[in-house]
């Protein structure tokens, strides 16, 4: 998509931050996160668990659970101050507006209506105008433009009559199917075999090529990011460690963390490395996130700096170089040169 | 490969019956008269995607299920119908490492506990001896024995499979049969796990069936590759071999829906049609038939539909089941076959 970059906004997060309070201790799984996805593009978020990618994405459907609220920050989707709206405003517009497909279709969808009525469901809440008569017509339109096989028979199913990927492709179709301006996929193929996963991540670029929406995609897999994402957003321990365009983050990544995750795939071909390369420890707690930077405990650049007292001490910010790439750390720039495979 | 089998397994079968009552109920053929070797130190990948039987078979080997037909034998014995103190022994010598790591352990009972078990139903250690081994056993795979009186679920996902890795391997087994050891862990945490697998095997020369649906992960552990379609064997063959050269037309559209990793290369999987619960299997020819892109190419012969293609040696070293394999053109780089989606 070339002309993504002077494409109109669709979704302005800003600063935002969650909080769950538990037995007196406050955790902040969502810590100043800003970002944006503008018309037509697809903006993978990327983190390990933990790292607050869930939270963000229910805080932006307004569905973070208690005692998790959010305490700081602005989401805007098109012209509408998400933060402003009463619940029932808000439910209008989700389906409508803002759509999420879940990570585990099969759990999601309910298990006792047929696949039929429960596409229609949508219809009803959302399109009270479209006559009754018009709906069965509409539910099939769907349900075959997400390459759903033999839908006249599906809509008459249950959910657990059909394979995985039939779900996730019905799951798609309700999530497509009142055109919104944005879509939420929660990792929409992690639970799928790798050949499924293909046919639903080509549904997701053919959707997107069709009605120009917007896809937030939500995953832990680099991999999958490089092939459909055009910017990436790199997470880690509650805040958004490195942005850009997904061929620029890929190659030549700017954050120390960016580069671990990308070290750690295992590679394909050739002779395979006798040992991977990990990232020693594990993140820091929630509750009492390091007031340096939160990756320096197990930094690979700051060790071979030298240890710098800078990282522990001071937080870095995301800072941007002017041209649509940003990275939380202190030393960016000598990240690439420095970290060798 | 040579020398002798550690693990072999002939003509494998395994029927599952529908549930329900009388009679008139099908039954499902889970596995479908597979046959492999698994050698002394070698790791041996089993893949394919869901249904495609590679649990089954897992579950067949260390025998948590009794085949329908065939035999498994392992150093040349044959182990159906063992009872007693020579099953006990088997025990010992395959072990099982499982997926989800949340139901694999007991939630009530402490690290110690859950590992004291196998020193204890083999009669390999007691007292001082136990505590010391149990240390070391924990050790060996990169937890601490402050650890041994909390209880599984104090753990974390990464932690629990270095758990279950090293209840696996008190007993010194000869095999390790791992069904997805490391799918649903995070990716800096998978890598962690695969290489103690590694260091395991290079230090104890501990033989492996690594079940598993990641191709990066079997590509990096698994010196031969084992690919599965529909309760049978479709193609083995030596890692490299598999990877860059595959004859079996499955083999490389499995292969070719992998996420290649070329970023700035756009979506460059392959995409095949269907699903593989899609077709009735035709039991007389090859199951992948009404999926396959090659059998479309040769104008659909008939051969594919009405006998049942057999593994047979391939160029590279594999053995791969295919009527037409070696009329197969080689894969051509970056060429995908686009079919499904909207339209």
């Amino acid at each position: 998509m070339n002309d993504v970059k002077t494409a109109e906004t669709v979704l302005r997060v800003r600063d935002l931050a969650v909080e769950f309070s538990l037995r007196g201790s406050v955790a902040r799984a969502v810590d100043g996160v800003g970002f944006e996805v503008r018309a037509g593009e697809i903006v993978g978020m990327v983190g390990e668990s933990g790292s607050g990618k869930s939270v963000t994405m229910l805080a932006l459907l307004g569905l973070v659970p208690r005692p998790g609220r959010v305490v700081a920050g602005s989401v805007r989707l098109r012209d509408i101050e998400l933060g402003a709206l009463s619940l029932r405003e808000l439910a209008r517009l989700r389906g409508r507006q803002m759509a999420l497909i879940p990570s585990d279709a099969g759990a999601a969808l309910n298990p006792v209506t047929r696949i039929g009525s429960q596409v229609g469901e949508g219809l009803a809440a959302h399109l009270p105008e479209l006559p009754r008569a018009e709906r069965p017509a509409r539910i099939l339109d769907i349900l075959k433009r997400v390459g759903l096989p033999r839908p006249e028979q599906q809509v008459r199913r249950y959910p657990h009559e059909l394979s995985g990927g039939m779900q996730q492709r019905v799951a798609v179709a309700m999530g497509v199917q009142l055109g919104p301006d944005l879509l939420i996929a929660d990792e929409p193929t992690t639970a799928l075999d790798v050949t499924i996963q293909a046919q639903i991540l080509q549904l997701l670029l053919d959707v997107r090529e069709q009605s120009g929406t917007s896809i937030l995609f939500i995953t832990h897999d680099m991999t999958t990011v490089a092939e459909i994402c055009d910017r990436v957003l790199v997470m880690y321990a509650g805040q958004i460690v490195e942005s850009g365009p997904v061929v620029d983050v890929c190659t030549a990544p700017a954050h120390p963390y960016t580069r671990a995750l990308l070290d750690a795939i295992p590679p394909l071909g050739g002779d395979p490395p006798e040992r991977l390369t990990t990232i020693p420890g594990a993140p820091p707690d929630p509750r009492a996130w390091p007031a340096g930077c939160r990756f320096a405990e197990r930094c690979r650049l700051r060790e071979q700096l030298g240890n710098p007292d800078k990282c522990t001490s001071l937080a870095p910010e995301l800072a941007s170089d002017g041209a649509g790439r940003r990275s939380r750390c202190h030393f960016t720039g000598s990240a690439a040169e420095a970290v060798v495979r | 490969m040579s020398g002798e089998s550690l693990l072999s397994v002939r003509g494998l079968v395994k029927d599952f019956r529908e549930r329900g009552f009388g009679p008139g109920r099908t039954a499902v053929r889970a596995v479908d008269d597979v046959s492999f070797d698994v050698y002394p130190g070698e790791t041996l990948g089993l893949v394919g995607e869901s249904g495609s039987g590679k649990t089954t078979i897992g579950r067949l080997i260390v025998r948590l299920e009794e085949p329908t037909a065939g035999r498994i034998e392992l150093r040349g014995q044959d182990l159906r119908g063992l009872s007693g103190r020579r099953s006990l022994e088997f025990r010992r010598d395959v072990q099982m490492i499982f997926q989800n790591t949340q139901n694999a352990f007991n939630p009530r009972r402490t690290v110690r506990s859950v590992l004291s078990d196998p020193y204890q139903i083999h009669r390999l250690a007691s007292g001082a001896e136990l505590e010391e081994r149990i240390g070391g056993l924990l050790r060996r795979v990169g937890l601490t024995t402050p650890m041994l009186d909390r209880y599984p679920q104090q753990f974390s996902g990464g932690q629990r499979q270095r758990l279950g890795i090293a209840r696996a391997l008190a007993v010194q087994p000869a095999l390790v049969v791992a069904d997805e050891p490391v799918s649903g862990l995070d990716v800096s945490v998978q890598a962690q796990v695969l290489n103690l697998f590694a260091e395991l095997r290079r230090e104890l020369g501990l033989a492996m069936l690594f079940i598993s649906h990641d191709l990066r992960a079997v590509y990096f552990l698994c010196e031969r590759i084992a690919v599965l379609y529909l309760g049978r064997l479709v193609e083995i063959g030596p890692r490299r071999t598999l990877l860059e050269d595959p004859v079996h037309p499955y083999t490389r559209a499995l292969i070719g829906s992998i996420p290649a990793f070329r970023p700035g290369g756009g979506f460059t999987r392959t995409v095949i049609k269907g699903e593989i619960s899609d077709s009735e299997p035709v039991k007389a020819g090859c199951h992948f038939a009404p999926r396959c892109a090659r059998w479309r190419e040769l104008g659909q012969p008939a051969r594919c539909r009405e006998e049942r293609p057999l593994l047979r040696p391939a160029a590279g070293g594999g053995l791969a089941a295919c009527h037409f394999a070696e009329s197969s053109p080689r894969p051509l780089d970056g060429v995908a076959e686009l079919a499904g989606g909207i339209g």
